[in-house]
């Protein structure tokens, strides 16, 4: 009975993601149910384009949860990424108040009594009054819960992955000044990345891994059909078959998802009923983006259409 | 279940899956949430949660194939619905009663073991094997000599001995009527014998190739460099990489923030708040990179040519992954070679230099004296030199001078000696003249040396 809901859980997903224009296979559903289930984060890795970041975006619109970005880069500190002090709201607030620090302090006797007098109104400068949350720590305080996705974070720094590591295993931030943050509700955390350098051990270790792959023929038909349903079901299965024979060149960047939908939405616009050589010379550089790849495959193309036959 | 999916984890990290405590956790709740009996489910649950590069995610596919699927046939044939399946020689047991009732004979027949097998229960044989194997951890078998072994510990363990004792029971009676049951028993234990060898065979060809394989590099590690063999050579490049890249993925260079660049607004003003907003302290944007330089020298002379080569591959993998190495080989004069290895893939490079540099005999005196006129202006505080070789100078001038020079400049200056501790100082060396010139002098003769040495000296130069 326990298997059968977590099967139809994982498949409850699956119809989700696609109503929310993602087609998700199996592994990748059952790795979110189970981030969900397990409140750990997940980490998407695999080549550019195959849609890592929607996977994100799909989850939040499936879960009906705010989505709440953070786009990493190097140099992201915890100013821009965690919270930062409004510090010249507090700057204006100390000039303004200075003024009235005289009516606070009157018929107080000595210095240790002003103090004493002080010190009964609180640290108001360091309160949530004066906090800039930054995405992290907006994605805490959602009070619905909510996705947090922590895109291509392999662009960052090593030490913010290690700023990270708190949030990620405790859904908690420490702000010395304050004490420490835990989440209202523990949001679910996408990480993704291009695998530009290695992730910390620390890091992996806190999170489910999922690697996304270029998809296979029948899944990207899909794909392309649920994205460009306007498209002749003849053409798109045309240019997928295209698409899966150029990804098996030794190309610089082989094409991605994304590209392989927008080739579709051009031949679309250009009223093609099929795929000619002329055509696809012609649009070769919408699927390709460098100068050495399309004259790899530019003498090909003949030899690819006939392969699809 | 969870036995199992113990040991399944421990056969991954024998496949070099590398499994902390708390990923193993997460798997068994992962399993407790889907449940065992989805396959495909349990399989991407487990991926999900165990393996965190895609890399560890193949072998881990192939380790799910090999270990669940011939857990899953004989977890299978022992499920209930199967019962009815005819399995050869099975038919009906019966005893006369007569028989039944001897003293010997019920109270053999009444072993857990003979009786489930006597009331048709076959599966609980395949059952008891599985349990027996848990219990005696099968997993631990390594190589083909100890089949034999655990093969009857399994047996014996999973209960063999009650059917002989219920067997040699009946056989005492000598009756002809009893031929029959003592053929079925005999062919019960038979069934038995064998689920333990498919048991032991199986859970071998799990482990074999992983067990050989790190037993192998434990081996080659651990080696004298001169004494490995010609086709041991090809190993060695990957192995020499993998440790090159765990070294400098330890030792990344770091960042730390310096007074210069731009001012940082937000910062200062929040720290000088205190002040009224007059910037007291200041506070700035621009990070510099600290980087530690690195100059490497190796000696190719003839009196390390066996060296030479893992030495040149080292130096190779290392000056790939940390950006700010400088390599130099010597005889008796100084090559620089970061260029070549910069342009040549690993081998290649190797070659090259080896054909055109690694000739006649070291002169250690011109090579320092070159070394130290042309480099002396940028051996500063922040830079470490390394000098590989056997320190023979071939009692010509050891070029002291020299060395103790740019001892005085560099942060660091070591020596890293292939010779075994015993060589030193016999002959022409003239390492502990050199000593004397050198922060510190180590015995550098197996991969592992190099390792632990490289280690410590990189958590030294941060």
């Amino acid at each position: 009975m326990q298997q059968s809901t977590a099967s139809s859980a994982v498949n409850e997903f699956i119809d989700g993601f696609a109503r929310a224009g993602y087609i998700a296979s199996e592994a990748i559903a059952t790795t979110v149910f189970l981030a969900q289930q397990l409140q750990r984060p997940i980490l998407v890795e695999g080549p550019p384009g195959v849609g890592k970041t929607e996977l994100a975006k799909a989850t939040a619109e499936h879960c009906a949860l705010p989505l709440v970005r953070l786009q990493c880069y190097e140099g992201l500190d915890e100013s821009k990424a965690l919270y930062d002090w409004k510090y010249s709201k507090q700057l204006l607030y100390s000039q303004v108040l200075k003024e009235q620090l005289h009516d606070i302090l009157q018929g107080v006797q000595g210095l240790s009594e002003s103090v004493e007098r002080l010190k009964s109104f609180g640290d108001i400068f360091y309160s949530d009054e004066f906090l800039e949350p930054r995405p992290l720590l907006k994605a805490l305080r959602e009070p619905q819960g909510a996705v947090l996705l922590i895109d291509e974070i392999d662009k960052s720094d090593y030490e913010f992955e290690s700023l990270l590591l708190e949030i990620l295993s405790d859904f908690q931030v420490s702000i010395p000044e304050i004490g420490t943050v835990a989440a209202v509700t523990k949001p679910t955390v996408i990480l993704t990345s291009n695998n530009t350098r290695d992730l910390s051990d620390a890091l992996k270790r806190r999170c489910l891994h999922l690697y996304i792959d270029f998809p296979d023929r029948a899944l990207e038909t899909r794909i392309v059909q649920s994205r460009v349903p306007e498209i002749p079901a003849a053409l798109s299965k045309q240019l997928v078959g295209f698409i899966q024979q150029v990804r098996e060149l030794d190309l610089k960047k082989a094409p991605a998802v994304s590209e392989t939908l927008d080739w579709a939405r051009a031949l679309l616009l250009l009223h093609a009923g099929s795929l000619s050589r002329e055509l696809v010379e012609s649009t070769l550089n919408v699927i390709l983006k460098f100068e050495e790849d399309i004259q790899l495959v530019r003498p090909e193309i003949r030899e690819l259409l006939k392969g699809l036959d | 279940m969870e036995q199992s999916l113990l040991s399944f984890i421990s056969t991954l990290r024998q496949h070099d899956v590398r499994i902390s405590t708390s990923e193993t956790l997460d798997a068994l709740n992962a399993a407790a949430v889907v449940g065992y009996a989805d396959q495909s489910l349990l399989r991407q649950s487990l991926a999900a949660t165990l393996t965190k590069t895609h890399a560890d995610k193949e072998r881990f596919e192939r380790c799910f194939e090999l270990f669940f699927n011939a857990r899953g046939e004989s977890a299978q044939s022992t499920s209930p619905q199967d019962k009815s399946a005819p399995s050869p020689a099975a038919g009906e047991f019966s005893l006369p009663d007569a028989v039944a009732s001897d003293p010997d004979v019920a109270a053999a027949m009444d072993a857990p073991l003979v009786r489930a097998a006597t009331e048709g229960r076959p599966s609980t044989l395949a059952v008891a094997i599985q349990e027996a194997a848990d219990e005696m951890q099968l997993e631990g078998i390594r190589f083909n000599t100890q089949k034999g072994i655990y093969r009857r510990r399994l047996a014996e363990a999973a209960g063999i001995g009650q059917l002989d004792k219920a067997i040699e029971a009946l056989k005492a009676i000598e009756s002809d009527s009893l031929e029959g049951p003592i053929e079925w028993l005999e062919q019960r234990r038979h069934e038995l014998d064998m689920a333990a060898r498919d048991a032991v065979e199986h859970q071998l060809l799990l482990n074999a190739n992983a067990a050989g394989r790190s037993i192998q590099q434990q081996a080659l590690r651990n080696t004298r460099l001169s004494a490995l063999e010609h086709y041991h050579l090809k190993q060695l490049p990957p192995l020499i990489r993998a440790l090159a890249k765990k070294l400098a993925t330890r030792h990344r260079q770091r960042r730390r923030i310096d007074r210069r660049g731009k001012l940082d607004m937000a910062k200062t003003l929040r720290r000088n708040i205190a002040y009224g907003g007059v910037p007291f302290h200041t506070y700035w944007k621009q990070k510099r990179r600290d980087q530690p330089k690195l100059y490497v020298l190796c000696d190719v002379s003839g009196s390390v040519s066996t060296y030479a080569r893992f030495l040149l591959l080292f130096l190779y993998s290392m000056s790939e992954v940390m950006p700010r190495i400088r390599s130099f080989v010597f005889t008796s004069q100084v090559f620089e070679v970061s260029e070549l290895f910069d342009r040549n893939p690993a081998e290649q490079a190797v070659e090259i230099v080896n054909q055109r540099w690694a000739r006649g005999s070291s002169d250690y005196g011109s090579s320092f004296k070159q070394f130290a006129d042309e480099h002396r202006g940028r051996i500063d505080r922040n830079t470490t030199v390394i000098i590989l070789g056997d320190g023979r100078a071939n009692s010509a001038d050891p070029g002291l001078e020299d060395l103790r020079d740019i001892y005085h400049r560099a942060k660091l200056l070591l020596w890293f000696n292939p010779e075994p501790r015993s060589h030193w100082n016999t002959g022409d060396s003239e390492i502990r003249r050199y000593q004397s010139a050198c922060h510190y002098v180590a015995e550098c003769n197996s991969l592992a040396k190099l390792e632990r040495l490289l280690d410590r000296l990189l958590t030294i130069l941060r």
